[in-house]
């Protein structure tokens, strides 16, 4: 080592010695161990080398097959994607602002026409329509023989007076028509100004007595003491039945009977289950609605089910 | 992004982001949660992304939500014992994906996860790198490591002689 002559910055100069054994320090590209050619080969079966190092890899697997096949390998290790799909795909799209403000003023609107529906079909409206729709009056309807009160009057037949029993065990009266309202044929004494004949269906039979003025002016003593205890207020018909029902089965069963020429019974569940399968359809929803029975197979209940709303509401026995 | 942009990210984009986690993950219910969570994160956040860089960032935010949940199962799951001897047990299926994917959860995750994204999506290096927030350089580190690892699976497993 020697000192320049630059007194004032003094440098020191690199000797000449060689490291004597440097030559074999060489390595060649046959001489990379498996480990350090997989590593390569991996990365040029990806298409990531480049240059002299694709050179030198190449060689080497021209040199040596056994490495070229081990090379080639790498090519063959590609992971394919299956076939799961995402299950919260469906759920995770918006809707659009307008699709979401018609639903949210749609949808419950039309449930609640549906549940409407469902409510005067098989509510009081629903319950009456029966009576006013079936062809005669049904004498398994209405009290027992227990269940009629002390003071129900006498029946007398054809001028005759009858008992009680007798009257409750007649089957069924045959009805005549009088302004769209339904009457027994035999109607009730003349003096009886105001006739209880719709709610005959309900109870037991009451008077009835062969229109006839002589008939009638028989039994009138008699009838007059028995019908004094009549509460008047109790037995009277609701005058508003036709009122009460609706609009829709009101449609319903004029149609049916124009298309029949008679007269037909409703069935109140058939159109209810026909307007929640039509929305069910044009909508893509999926309200149900559903009759129980009992083990005698008599529907006992309705129970009405959708995303938003359901109940379930008990039928009545004269629910058509 | 628009709404419209939005639902066609899911349509287009929602599969492949779930097969991403549940391949790095195997547990159909987690990898849902995390490709739902990466969507609610989307949508409150929808009108600052644009629709053409979405993809990286679905995979990205995927990407990241996972790794959480991967530290908060280690930590809950502290030291589980491994069983080396099942590691390289012989394989009876002959096909080669199958066997792959089997060898593919022997993998670190993070391994797993850029190959996965080379494979499954055909992501450059520079985009796996601003996915996973590795470097480049390290992308390919783990792509070039894992790719020997199972190779060497096979043939450990005598699927390959």
């Amino acid at each position: 080592m020697a000192i320049t002559e630059d007194t004032d910055s003094p440098r020191l100069t690199p000797p000449e010695e060689r490291m004597p054994s440097g030559s074999r320090l060489f390595r060649r590209a046959v001489d990379l161990t498996d480990e350090q050619f997989d590593l390569l080969a991996s990365a040029w079966a990806e298409d990531a080398l480049t240059g002299e190092a694709l050179a030198e890899l190449e060689a080497v697997m021209t040199a040596d097959t056994r490495r070229g096949d081990r090379a080639l390998s790498f090519r063959k290790i590609r992971l394919t994607p299956g076939k799961e799909t995402w299950p919260g795909l469906t759920s995770a799209i918006k809707p659009s602002p307008v699709l979401t403000a018609i639903r949210r003023t749609l949808i419950p609107s039309l449930l609640a026409v549906a549940a409407m529906i469902v409510i005067i079909i098989y509510g009081p409206a629903g319950a009456k329509l029966k009576m006013v729709n079936s062809g005669k009056l049904k004498a398994d309807s209405g009290m027992t023989v227990e269940e009629i009160p002390a003071s129900s009057p006498i029946i007398a037949v054809n001028g005759e007076p009858v008992t009680r029993r007798d009257a409750v065990a007649g089957s069924e009266l045959p009805v005549t028509r009088t302004g769209g309202a339904e009457i027994p044929q035999s109607t009730v004494a003349s003096n009886m100004a105001n006739p209880v004949i719709p709610e005959v269906s309900k109870r037991a039979q009451p008077l009835a007595i062969v229109h006839s003025p002589a008939a009638a002016s028989a039994v009138a003593p008699v009838l007059s003491t028995a019908m004094a205890s009549v509460s008047f207020n109790e037995i009277l018909p609701s005058p508003t039945i036709q009122e009460e029902k609706s609009w829709m089965l009101r449609s319903v069963s004029f149609l049916a009977s124009a298309v029949t020429g008679k007269e037909k019974q409703i069935d109140g569940y058939t159109i209810a289950t026909g307007c929640i399968t039509g929305i069910n359809t044009v909508l893509g929803w999926k309200m149900e609605l559903e009759q129980v029975s009992n083990k005698r197979g008599e529907p006992v209940a309705v129970s009405f089910s959708s995303s938003l709303l359901s109940f379930s509401r008990p039928v009545n026995k004269t629910t058509p | 992004m628009t709404v419209k942009e939005y639902n066609n990210a899911v349509r287009e984009f929602g599969d492949h982001v779930y097969r991403f986690i549940f391949r790095s993950i195997k547990d159909s219910h987690k990898a849902d949660d995390i490709v739902q969570d990466t969507y609610e994160k989307l949508w409150r956040c929808v009108t600052e992304i644009e629709y053409a860089a979405v993809k990286s960032w679905l995979f990205s935010t995927a990407y990241n939500r996972m790794i959480d949940v991967i530290r908060k199962d280690s930590r809950l799951v502290d030291v589980e014992s491994y069983d080396d001897s099942s590691l390289y047990a012989e394989e009876n299926s002959s096909d080669l994906n199958e066997v792959l994917h089997r060898a593919l959860e022997k993998l670190p995750a993070v391994q797993r996860s850029v190959i996965l994204l080379r494979d499954y999506e055909g992501y450059n290096y520079k985009e796996i790198s601003e996915i996973a927030g590795l470097s480049e350089a390290q992308v390919k580190t783990y792509i070039f490591r894992g790719r020997v690892a199972l190779r060497n699976y096979l043939v450990k497993t005598s699927v390959w002689q």
